[in-house]
């Protein structure tokens, strides 16, 4: 907690995502909420309870797309699934990361032989391919279960850098000191090396979490997106099956890339914000 | 032998790192697709009874029978992938494709190969030396509010799947100034060929997907390069290049960028390995005759060999760079050297 | 190469100053201060002190008195956060050839003003030899490239040159081909001296070249710099922290003490009389191995922060004969006798004034 409360004091950059993110979650929260009513008690509106494309009105400030739901509904709905879609890969990819980064780093020998090769093959692997193969054929393809497929291809990186940083950390003579002292594998771990791993799971958490989301637009992009909801990927699928450009719909083209983008840039300014509290040479403007 | 020469050991361990990592991927992917509930065989012959509405009738077993053998997914699995590491690793045989039946799926990537690599491999060098270029000023100056203003803009595109970025140029400058073509590799009124007017087709259709790809990758590189400039003006031997007089712009050349060209040199080659992975949706969205279509014309379709086919290659590519990458340092670097050798 | 007369223009001197015509670099109430975040660190606070051509100059005091600081700022090598905040360093050279001498002050020099003086006219010996050669450049360009830079020796030239350097510290002709991480730490530090007297400066800076290496590598290193500094008739400034050291190679030193110069005389007055109350602890601190139990004495108390240096004299809190005077009043480096200036109120009328308050001059 204390590393978050300095890298906000430190870095603008950690304050500047935070800002944003924090907007977007509470939007994504609270909006639906408050927007349920126009859209007829679900969020996104059930397909075809409103005539397709009505004009922007006071009923609905964006108007109604081509399947006849409420487009600003769309979106809020949009950026819910694809928010906790993130959350759910990274936290996933992270725990997952966690475990095998931990295992490999501090067991070392063959065990971490065994897991730093299997997490370098995957690694070379192409994940987009596959991860079209999975979602053609995945039976029930909810956002829970497209999490799930995105976290499997999000959680080798994780485990790598956790891994690297248990090395480095392990051979410190505080941890030294434990292990002579006849503190037991699991004590040390949680003790000694977690806490000053903090800063680095929660990089590994926001870089799953960004790889994820990419993945998932990826997806959602050519069509295969989950069926239970509308993320802004499968939004921006949509716009271009419905002819949105020839429409002059500038608010279903533009606005999913562009707050997508937004998402990436203020989780990509949070790990930095991180990194640059924890390295100060990588600020602008060094010895303020 | 390998104890007295610690280099040939060296040589050797990344070898057969190499040849097992190979292996290792590409076995989880072959498992992974024919582990999926549906085939290439299985998916056309219900195509066919919903088409003619035939009947579960052996007639249309026997032909899914003589298919499933082409495409090798007769016998266990264990059998089909036997057959299929031999034929591929043996005979350099990846079998017939499905969605252009009977072709073989090297014909197809040979076909597809050399506009990915020439879209795909032109923009990561150009970013390259762009990146380079600007996060080397970046960083020298880094106390100035052009770098403190590349930095963030930098950051800010680092991690945006180019594709987004490729949607927006595609809505704005493609069909909204309408300035430049958003589909395929070149205008269909020329036919293939080394003529003028094809070859500026080419570059056109070229201009859009390249600079999508460009604008993201290129952050990465200002920011490596940035980073490592900055480490680097901490350096004793740079204070030292300063003392002894030598005009600014020889030590930023001599010193700075030659200092970063290593690490930079083998990142260039790791991303140059692995160019195709990230960028198949950019070929997807402007329609591009790639290896990248071809896997979404391949994977909707579940043509095995095809998809598995594109993987290998990608799979080779990525191992094949860091490989060489792995034998060319000691060589390269006389510190790695002498490190290798005392270990 | 110096037989030309000084033409010195008149400058405000010292009371009683060593003869203008010796006089190479003259550092006058020159600091060096750094910005952090809690406050200004006062680095070097206040120096005065003159090199002569021809000499030695030992420059002594504890890690942290700011001597390493001084010399990088009057090479003009500090980086922000720190910067020259006053004083001048008037320094006397042949500007071409030896058509005569000027003299300038290195602080007001832009950076591409002072840039063709280094090397040609002061040369740097850096504190950690072993980081300050290119890893990735061979040894040959590491020299030669400081020697095509200034002037204009052909590459021939400057490789004949970058050898004949080579070979005066020691070093075979095979060195120029290698690179840095092959040779050993007093290797590097020769080919570091080599470099340095490529073009024969006026002045050496000299900062703890030999400190991180072992004893005999260091006697024979010392040995060397002597022989070459007489081959070349150089001017050396020797910074080191080791006592030891600048009794076998100075020939007069400064004692630096917070910041500020404390005592400057010759060598054999520094040690066999040392005036300051700092300098008489440091003398102690040296082992004496003729006696049988090596007892060190060192000076009790710690070194201050240059962030909120003592009021009155820096050293009175670990001074025994610290008096009030000493707590209110900071002493100037006042002359005792020619050649020999010590910043002490025990050798001023004050010390034996009743009355406390008086000013101290």
């Amino acid at each position: 907690m204390r590393f978050l409360v300095q890298s906000w004091k430190v870095s603008a950059k950690f304050k500047f995502g935070v800002i944003i993110i924090g907007v977007l979650v509470v939007l994504a929260v609270i909006a639906p909420l408050i927007y349920t009513p126009f859209t007829q008690g679900q969020i996104p509106a059930r397909p075809g309870v409103f005539a397709p494309w009505i004009a922007p009105s006071p009923q609905h400030p964006l108007g109604t797309e081509g399947a006849g739901r409420d487009v600003l509904g769309d979106f809020l709905g949009g950026l819910q699934a694809t928010l906790l879609i993130g959350f759910l890969a990274g936290s996933a990819a992270l725990a997952v990361g966690v475990v095998f980064g931990f295992v490999a780093g501090y067991k070392g020998g063959a065990i971490d032989t065994v897991l730093t090769t299997f997490t370098n093959m995957l690694l070379v692997i192409p994940s987009y391919p596959i991860l079209v193969g999975l979602t053609l054929v995945v039976p029930q393809k909810t956002l829970f279960t497209l999490a799930f497929i995105l976290a499997l291809f999000s959680w080798p990186f994780a485990a790598r850098t956790i891994r690297a940083q248990v090395i480095g950390m392990k051979n410190q003579a505080y941890v030294e000191l434990a292990k002579v002292s006849g503190q037991s594998d699991l004590k040390i771990i949680f003790t000694e090396l977690m806490p000053n791993l903090i800063p680095y799971l929660l990089m590994s958490f926001a870089f799953s979490t960004v790889g994820a989301m990419v993945g998932e637009v990826g997806i959602s992009f050519i069509g295969l997106g989950p069926t239970d909801s509308i993320t802004l990927g499968m939004m921006i699928n949509l716009a271009s099956g419905w002819g949105a450009y020839t429409r002059g719909l500038w608010a279903i083209l533009l606005v999913p890339p562009a707050v997508l983008i937004l998402i990436f840039i203020a989780i990509t300014m949070i790990n930095r914000g991180m990194e640059e509290y924890l390295n100060p040479r990588l600020q602008n403007v060094t010895g303020q | 032998m390998l104890k007295r020469h610690p280099i040939f050991a060296y040589y050797l361990r990344k070898l057969i790192t190499y040849v097992f990592t190979i292996w290792g991927a590409f076995t989880i992917t072959f498992f992974l697709f024919r582990l999926l509930p549906s085939n290439p065989v299985d998916a056309w012959v219900k195509t066919l009874e919903r088409q003619y509405a035939v009947q579960q009738s052996s007639s249309v077993a026997n032909t899914a029978a003589y298919y499933k053998e082409q495409f090798g997914l007769n016998g266990t699995l264990g059998e089909q992938y036997v057959r299929y590491m031999y034929q591929v690793f043996v005979k350099g045989n990846l079998g017939p494709s499905f969605v252009n039946y009977p072709d073989p799926v090297q014909t197809l990537i040979m076909k597809r190969l050399p506009w990915t690599i020439g879209l795909l491999g032109t923009s990561v060098i150009l970013s390259w030396v762009a990146g380079i270029v600007i996060g080397l000023l970046a960083g020298w100056f880094r106390e100035t509010r052009f770098s403190g203003a590349i930095t963030n803009i930098a950051i800010s595109l680092s991690q945006i799947p180019a594709y987004l970025i490729a949607l927006l140029l595609v809505l704005v400058v493609g069909y909204g100034l309408k300035w430049l073509p958003t589909r395929g590799a070149w205008d269909a009124q020329y036919s293939i060929g080394f003529t003028l007017p094809f070859i500026l087709s080419v570059l056109q259709h070229a201009i859009l997907p390249a600079t999508a790809i460009v604008i993201v990758s290129v952050a990465g590189w200002i920011l490596t390069t940035r980073s490592l400039i900055i480490t680097l003006l901490g350096e004793d031997y740079l204070l030292y290049a300063e003392a002894k007089g030598l005009k600014p712009w020889n030590i930023m050349r001599r010193y700075a960028l030659r200092n970063i060209m290593l690490p930079q040199a083998t990142g260039l080659a790791l991303t140059l390995g692995a160019v195709m992975n990230g960028q198949l949706l950019i070929e997807l969205l402007f329609v591009y005759p790639g290896l990248g279509d071809l896997l979404n014309l391949a994977i909707n379709v579940y043509d095995f060999n095809t998809v598995l086919g594109v993987i290998l290659i990608s799979i080779v590519s990525v191992m094949t760079a860091s490989l060489l990458i792995d034998l060319a340092l000691p060589l390269i670097d006389p510190r790695i050297r002498t490190q290798i050798q005392s270990t | 190469m110096n037989s030309t007369k000084a033409n010195t223009p008149a400058r405000p001197q010292q009371k009683v100053a060593p003869d203008s015509e010796r006089r190479l670099l003259q550092i006058k109430d020159t600091r060096v201060w750094y910005t952090t975040v809690a406050g200004e660190a006062k680095v070097v606070d206040g120096v005065n002190v003159t090199i002569n051509r021809n000499e030695v100059f030992g420059l002594a005091g504890e890690s942290g008195c700011g001597k390493s600081t001084l010399v990088e700022g009057v090479l003009r090598l500090i980086k922000s956060p720190g910067y020259i905040k006053s004083g001048q360093a008037l320094f006397t050279y042949p500007k071409d050839g030896n058509a005569g001498e000027t003299t300038v002050n290195l602080f007001e020099l832009g950076l591409g003003e002072i840039r063709p003086l280094r090397w040609q006219h002061i040369a740097y010996v850096p504190q950690g030899a072993m980081n300050s050669l290119n890893p990735v450049m061979r040894i040959s360009d590491q020299i030669t490239d400081a020697i095509l830079e200034h002037g204009n020796s052909t590459k021939a030239d400057a490789t004949k040159n970058m050898l004949h350097r080579l070979e005066m510290v020691g070093l075979p002709p095979s060195v120029a081909r290698m690179y840095p991480h092959e040779l050993s730490g007093g290797m590097k530090q020769r080919v570091t001296i080599a470099a340095a007297v490529t073009l024969r400066p006026e002045l050496l800076i000299a900062d703890e070249p030999t400190t991180a290496l072992d004893v005999n590598v260091q006697r024979v290193i010392l040995q060397e710099l002597l022989d070459i500094r007489k081959e070349l008739n150089l001017t050396i400034v020797y910074v080191s922290h080791d006592m030891a050291v600048h009794a076998e190679l100075a020939d007069r030193l400064g004692i630096m003490y917070a910041g500020a110069m404390m005592e400057v005389g010759t060598t054999s007055q520094i040690f066999k009389d040392p005036l300051h109350p700092y300098t008489q602890g440091l003398i102690r601190s040296i082992p004496d191995i003729s006696k049988e139990r090596v007892r060190v004495e060192g000076i009790p108390g710690l070194a201050p922060s240059p962030l909120a240096w003592p009021t009155g004299c820096r050293f009175h809190p670990r001074c025994q004969f610290a008096k009030d005077v000493c707590r209110r009043v900071e002493p100037l480096l006042t002359e005792t006798k020619p050649g020999r200036q010590v910043a002490c109120h025990i050798y001023t009328d004050a010390w034996n004034e009743k009355s406390p308050g008086g000013t101290v001059q």
